[in-house]
């Protein structure tokens, strides 16, 4: 006889009983009240496509030759500046923290996205889950109408080990209903129920021959999926419900739209909405490729940020923005920068996130990281501690191999959260 | 294996060096596109490196069992003779196995990588067995999948008896499998009419129209690669959608004059012979008696021809959709 367990599946089964066998959540007081006082935080990552350029925009170096074209910019928080292009953002820098100090050794834009969004490096036989699909997982509602992820403009990194029903649900244009949910004009009202009706039908003859529990589950998904179609929450997804003044502040483009988007998905329960803006790659025409880029990133980011505040969202919502690493600071001889992972800025907002401050710095020339490093994952675990989730929990690879939330080498970055 | 390209293995007698000697084989392999495929070449230098950096101690290409390629040949062509050597058991077991959990769902050895003596000694025999049998017909496939469809365990039921409800590894009966994309568009393909013909799988045409929507389920079911478990596949919101109302399963539901299904359905002489023909070219069975008399009743209530021939779309459209279509079971 083969032993009842087989090894991986000990494993499996073992972790799972520490865990829950170091006090029952519910017993602990303490833990309960924060969870559910917290129970409501999301994320909105703002993914930079392509890797921006972090000397063009959050960290300047005025008259140093690495510096480049822009001029640099007073915010409202004296001491900080940042580029001449992002200037509705330097009204919202008392909600903003830069960390000016990232630094990573990841120099490809698919290797870097997956670090960039999922924490970990690419490892052989492991799919690591994007940070929205964690949430997904942790704090998701699985009986809410709407999917507790949704990936607007570029698709999200996938959900890896927790399973597709955590994948983000992506929308390739903020300005179009979600794909696949409008009936086809042919199938009017009768006819969809008709449609319904044998389709029950054959879903409880199938059932009901005693095939098992997939059966049921694959008519759960279904009816979920027609509830998702009859939602009115699906109102949510169309911006076009907005005062032309809201639009016009976020800026009238995809990222614009994209962000307000953002913002309605959240207030209707939505964990994770992704947006992405591409074009950062700028390995020729930096300048006028990337001041482009913020023309379009400041409107969005800045309205978002102070919408969110002015509704209430903000101390429950991490914004983060980033992309997959940053550009060098030699500018090369066709005016562009090329990937460069050893130093780079990201920026947080919101969800107990100390705005107004800088964190860590780079050399004059922005080469080196001069004063407080930041690791990837010291980043994820500080994401994680806003957005009240457990960065220590161990999740089974179908292998049967133990992987935290977040790397164990991240520790928080305390200037961030007080 | 997968382990020990970072560190020794945790749990079997594997070392971080046994992987980079084994990756020796491949420190000449180059593969270069080709049309729209891939080629597969081997140069005359390279070396491998532990832990597959450039500053890493060069390592000599060396067998799992301890031995050095003494044979002539390029590296690769080393590796596959021995791998394939009738002494060798692990190669036909490791092929049988995986062609069992192909058509089971679950392999005789499971993970159906983990291929250790401590398995079950009854499952291992049958193993054996079969891949005598596999080595025996020259490594043939087809007559390995031949032989396995033949058995009796192979055509069980997936209904449980009372007394095997809870049996998910004894293969006392089927288990149900999810269709993966490809299955299910190629089923979606075949249910058509479109596709029935063994020309038209041959046709390059179709099968790179077929790709592209291939693609576009793959993309929303996610890749299944091979070490996703058919089991741990599970249905999502999006998939769903997809199967419901997208551009394609609405031209594939739509029956237009020219389609072979909708010619077929205006020859049926009868309303039970046009479900007879839906089931069939879906389920690949035929409707039971109460499936007739549900059915039927939309047809009665709608006696136009073009009426009838919305009905005869909005239940293919449900058979589709339906849990039985996705599951091999």
């Amino acid at each position: 006889m083969q032993p009842l367990l087989s090894r991986r599946g000990y494993l499996r089964l073992s972790l799972g009983a520490t865990a829950s066998l170091c006090v029952p959540r519910w017993l602990d007081p303490e833990l309960h009240a924060r969870e559910s006082a917290t129970a409501g935080r999301s994320l909105i990552l703002l993914w930079m496509n392509g890797g921006p350029s972090h000397l063009d925009t959050w960290d300047p170096k005025p008259g140093h030759p690495h510096g480049g074209e822009f001029a640099a910019i007073d915010t409202n928080v004296a001491g900080i500046q940042i580029s001449e292009h992002l200037p509705q953002l330097a009204k919202q820098m008392h909600h903003l923290a830069v960390v000016r100090s990232m630094t990573s050794k990841e120099g490809s834009h698919e290797r870097g996205r997956y670090l960039l969004q999922s924490g970990y490096l690419p490892m052989p036989g492991t799919q690591h889950p994007a940070l929205g699909s964690i949430l997904s997982a942790e704090r998701g509602q699985p009986d809410q109408a709407i999917p507790n992820f949704v990936s607007i403009s570029l698709p999200s990194i996938g959900a890896g080990l927790l399973g597709m029903e955590h994948a983000a649900f992506h929308l390739p244009n903020s300005e179009s209903p979600p794909p696949n949910t409008a009936l086809p004009g042919h199938v009017r009202g009768q006819r969809f129920q008709r449609r319904l009706r044998m389709l029950s039908s054959l879903e409880r003859g199938f059932i009901n021959t005693r095939r098992g529990k997939e059966a049921t589950a694959h008519q759960d998904v279904y009816q979920q999926s027609i509830r998702m179609m009859r939602a009115k929450e699906l109102a949510a997804f169309d911006v076009s419900q907005e005062k032309p003044q809201v639009r016009d502040a976020y800026g009238r483009t995809p990222f614009g739209q994209g962000c307000l988007l953002a913002r309605r998905l959240i207030e209707n329960g939505v964990k994770c909405v992704q947006v992405s803006l591409n074009g950062w790659d700028t390995h020729a025409r930096n300048f006028p490729l990337t001041r482009n880029r913020m023309e379009i990133l400041d409107p969005a980011y800045a309205t978002l940020v102070q919408e969110l505040d002015e509704r209430g969202l903000l101390d429950s919502t991490l914004v983060l923005c980033l992309g997959e690493f940053g550009r060098t600071p030699k500018i090369n001889p066709l005016g562009g920068r090329d990937h460069w992972p050893k130093t780079w800025s990201a920026t947080l907002a919101g969800a107990g996130i100390r705005g107004g401050q800088v964190v860590g710095k780079t050399s004059p020339d922005g080469t080196q990281v001069s004063a407080r490093p930041v690791s990837v994952p010291d980043l994820f675990v500080t994401c994680c501690q806003a957005l009240r989730i457990d960065a220590d929990k161990q999740h089974l690879t179908p292998a049967g191999r133990p992987i935290r939330t977040v790397d164990a080498t991240g520790t928080p970055v305390a200037e961030l959260i007080p | 294996m997968q382990c020990a390209q970072c560190h020794d293995h945790p749990f079997e007698p594997i070392t971080q060096e046994d992987f980079y000697h084994f990756a020796a084989f491949f420190a000449r392999t180059k593969v270069q596109p080709f049309l729209i495929s891939k080629r597969v070449s081997e140069t005359s230098s390279g070396e491998m490196h532990l832990g597959g950096v450039p500053t890493g101690q060069v390592i000599a290409p060396r067998f799992m069992d301890g031995t050095t390629p003494s044979a002539a040949g390029t590296r690769r062509q080393q590796l596959a003779a021995w791998i394939t050597h009738p002494d060798h058991r692990n190669f036909s077991r490791a092929i049988t196995n995986r062609v069992w959990a192909r058509l089971f769902g679950r392999g005789l050895v499971d993970p159906v990588d983990d291929l250790n003596p401590r398995q079950t000694p009854n499952f291992l025999k049958v193993l054996d067995r079969l891949a005598d049998e596999f080595i025996y017909s020259g490594y043939d496939l087809q007559y390995l999948i031949r032989t396995i469809t033949r058995t009796r365990v192979y055509q069980l039921s997936s209904q449980p008896s009372r007394n095997n409800r809870g049996d998910e590894r004894f293969f006392s009966k089927a288990r149900l499998r999810r269709l993966n994309p490809e299955q299910l568009v190629g089923s979606v393909a075949m249910s058509t009419g479109l596709a029935s013909s063994e020309q038209a799988w041959q046709n390059p045409i179709f099968r790179l129209l077929l790709q592209v929507v291939v693609q576009d389920f793959t993309f929303v079911f996610g890749n299944m690669d091979e070490t996703t478990e058919v089991s741990e596949f599970r249905g999502t919101i999006a998939q769903a959608l997809m199967m419901m109302n997208s551009k394609h399963m609405t031209n594939a539901t739509r029956f237009h004059l020219l389609s072979p299904l909708t010619q077929k359905l205006q020859r049926c002489r009868s309303v039970n012979e046009k479900i007879e023909l839906l089931f069939r070219t879906t389920l690949s069975r035929r409707p039971t008696t109460a499936e007739l008399r549900t059915f039927g009743s939309y047809f009665r209530a709608a006696p136009q021809a073009s009426q009838q021939l919305e009905v005869c779309e909005d239940l293919y459209w449900a058979l589709l959709n339906c849990n039985e279509f996705h599951f091999n079971y």
